[in-house]
């Protein structure tokens, strides 16, 4: 195998491939949003892909550039920031989060295929530090709201993970987040669409499923550990586990093609190496919620973990499989 | 002994001092003294207050190791250049409490001590002086500083501006709105945004330049 390391980005149709695939189940989340609380959702997602469009396009035109959406990883990014918005997050906070993804987090590195940070969970966290009050505020699937504007009205529930934040008990069973039933962002709740669409994408050979797994593991492995729900324990993790952008950031941040590294071993690193700093972040973080810092966090180590999992590779094969 | 002529020296000296403040900005190109302005630029009070600390004392440390640094052995670099900062950062400290003001010294108090041990002493009062002529080593000693006080300000600008609407205590018709504006993250992003633009403008500035070296082997020789 020839060595890739990140950030690169296998140029040509794999690129389009994923992007497709992405857009497609962000497109599926949308739709069982929409089931949930309304129009308000799509509207958001939709505010969200514009922007990022425009964005791609205005630092395309500052850069005299050619317009590189074609690729579609600026609808990506668009569409990853709306689905970890709440459906009550005002639209301008959600421009500014991926006006920052496209204008600092991915443009100024070079674009698609060279940015060191995950432009979707750059724009999350900055909206997350500046704004916690308008990020953090879910409202109650079971409404049946159908706001399209006026939010003013609704009453912000606790989501799960704000919850644990507080080391309080949660009232959720593990089923009913499974079907998304629960306050929560619009597309990171629906964790059996989620799951499907990580099989999706796995049968597809778009992800591999090395990373998913190693960090999904170190996350159970820390939650035994330490636990921050008296009572049950395995329910106190299985909670743990579904709740916030656990599962969500493992199977769209974790995956990203330009910002993790190639190699198997290196993906296995990277996983456990974010599920750590997920947790670590969930325990002495300040917010409910740390997948986005996380990531951001492991994303520059990729280049390094990449390098070494090809170097570890090719010793191993010189020393002991005499293969050159 | 060919000593360079008085006009080519001058003209070298200019050339350290806008290196040292624009192209190799400290800040910016050599990422030397980036923790004050993370955590006391703030204000635009701080960041002049921080600027003429530097310049105060960067100055005289500067022309100190520039004329000792070769006569006293290695090992005591560090210790000469941190104890003499230490004694002048203490005296502005003084000063600033006493005569010019009382409040600002109390934001200050923590981070003006602390100068004693930036980076910046370590590279160019350790690094820079020591084996230059101390007329270089005070150009690049005015050179950095203004090259910090440069970035320190406009950092402390904007983040005064995000966060409290006002630069230099004055109120201006800007709403932002933005306490978070005081977190380290945003310095960090201005600074790295700050960063890419110079060098995108040494790009374009010095794309056909040859890479110069500021003070040639020779005149060092020529010095011993």
């Amino acid at each position: 195998m020839e060595p890739i390391i990140t950030p690169s980005l296998r140029v040509g149709r794999s690129v389009i491939s994923y992007s497709f695939d992405v857009i497609l189940l962000v497109a599926c989340l949308t739709i069982y949003s929409y089931v949930l609380y309304g129009l308000r959702p799509v509207f958001l997602t939709l505010i969200a892909i514009g922007t990022a469009l425009l964005c791609e396009a205005i630092a395309c035109l500052l850069g005299k550039r050619r317009l590189t959406f074609g690729d579609g990883t600026a609808m990506v990014t668009g569409g990853l920031i709306a689905m970890m918005m709440s459906p009550l997050t005002p639209a301008w906070v959600i421009i500014v989060a991926t006006a920052f993804a496209i204008l600092i987090a991915k443009m100024p590195f070079g674009g698609s295929g060279r940015n060191v940070f995950n432009p979707a969970a750059a724009g999350v966290a900055v909206v997350t530090l500046c704004f916690p009050h308008r990020v953090f505020i879910y409202p109650n699937p079971d409404q049946g709201l159908r706001l399209l504007w006026d939010t003013s009205a609704v009453i912000p529930q606790a989501s799960v993970a704000a919850t644990l934040k507080d080391g309080g008990a949660s009232f959720e069973t593990p089923l009913n987040m499974l079907f998304g039933n629960t306050p929560g962002a619009i597309g990171t709740t629906a964790l059996l669409v989620l799951l499907a669409g990580l099989i999706y994408l796995a049968c597809r050979r778009t992800v591999t499923l090395h990373a998913f797994i190693a960090y999904i593991l170190t996350c159970t492995v820390l939650a035994l550990l330490f636990p921050r729900t008296e009572g049950d324990l395995l329910t106190g993790v299985l909670l743990e586990l579904t709740s916030g952008f656990l599962v969500f950031g493992g199977i769209f941040l974790l995956n990203d093609p330009t910002t993790t590294p190639h190699h198997p071993s290196g993906r296995v690193i990277f996983g456990i190496v974010t599920g750590v700093m997920v947790m670590l972040l969930r325990h002495f973080g300040r917010f409910e919620d740390g997948v986005c810092f996380a990531i951001l966090l492991v994303n520059p180590l990729s280049s390094v973990i990449d390098r070494w999992s090809w170097q570890m590779t090719h010793f191993v094969e010189k020393r002991w499989l005499h293969r050159e | 002994m060919n000593k360079p002529t008085a006009s080519h020296s001058g003209w070298k000296l200019g050339q350290i001092f806008l290196d040292a403040a624009l192209r190799d900005n400290i800040v910016l190109a050599q990422a030397i003294g980036v923790c004050p302005i993370i955590l006391a630029g703030t204000d635009l009070k701080n960041g002049v207050v921080l600027t003429v600390c530097t310049l105060l004392v960067l100055l005289p440390v500067s022309f100190l190791m520039s004329l000792v640094g070769k006569h006293v052995p290695n090992w005591l670099h560090p210790v000469l250049y941190t104890v003499t900062a230490a004694i002048l950062l203490a005296g502005a400290a003084f000063v600033l409490n006493n005569f010019i003001s009382t409040s600002l010294y109390a934001q200050l108090h923590l981070f003006i001590p602390l100068m004693a041990v930036n980076t910046i002493f370590t590279y160019r009062a350790g690094g820079f002086s020591i084996g230059n002529r101390p007329s270089a080593a005070i150009a690049d000693a005015l050179g950095s500083s203004f090259g910090f006080g440069l970035v320190i300000c406009v950092v402390s600008a904007f983040r005064e501006l995000m966060r409290a609407n006002t630069i230099w205590g004055i109120a201006v018709p800007v709403e932002i709105g933005l306490p978070q504006a005081a977190e380290p993250f945003m310095a960090f992003i201005l600074l790295g945004l700050m960063a890419a633009c110079l060098q995108q403008w040494v790009k374009h500035r010095h794309a056909d330049d040859d890479d110069l070296p500021l003070i040639t082997e020779e005149e060092v020789a020529a010095d011993e």
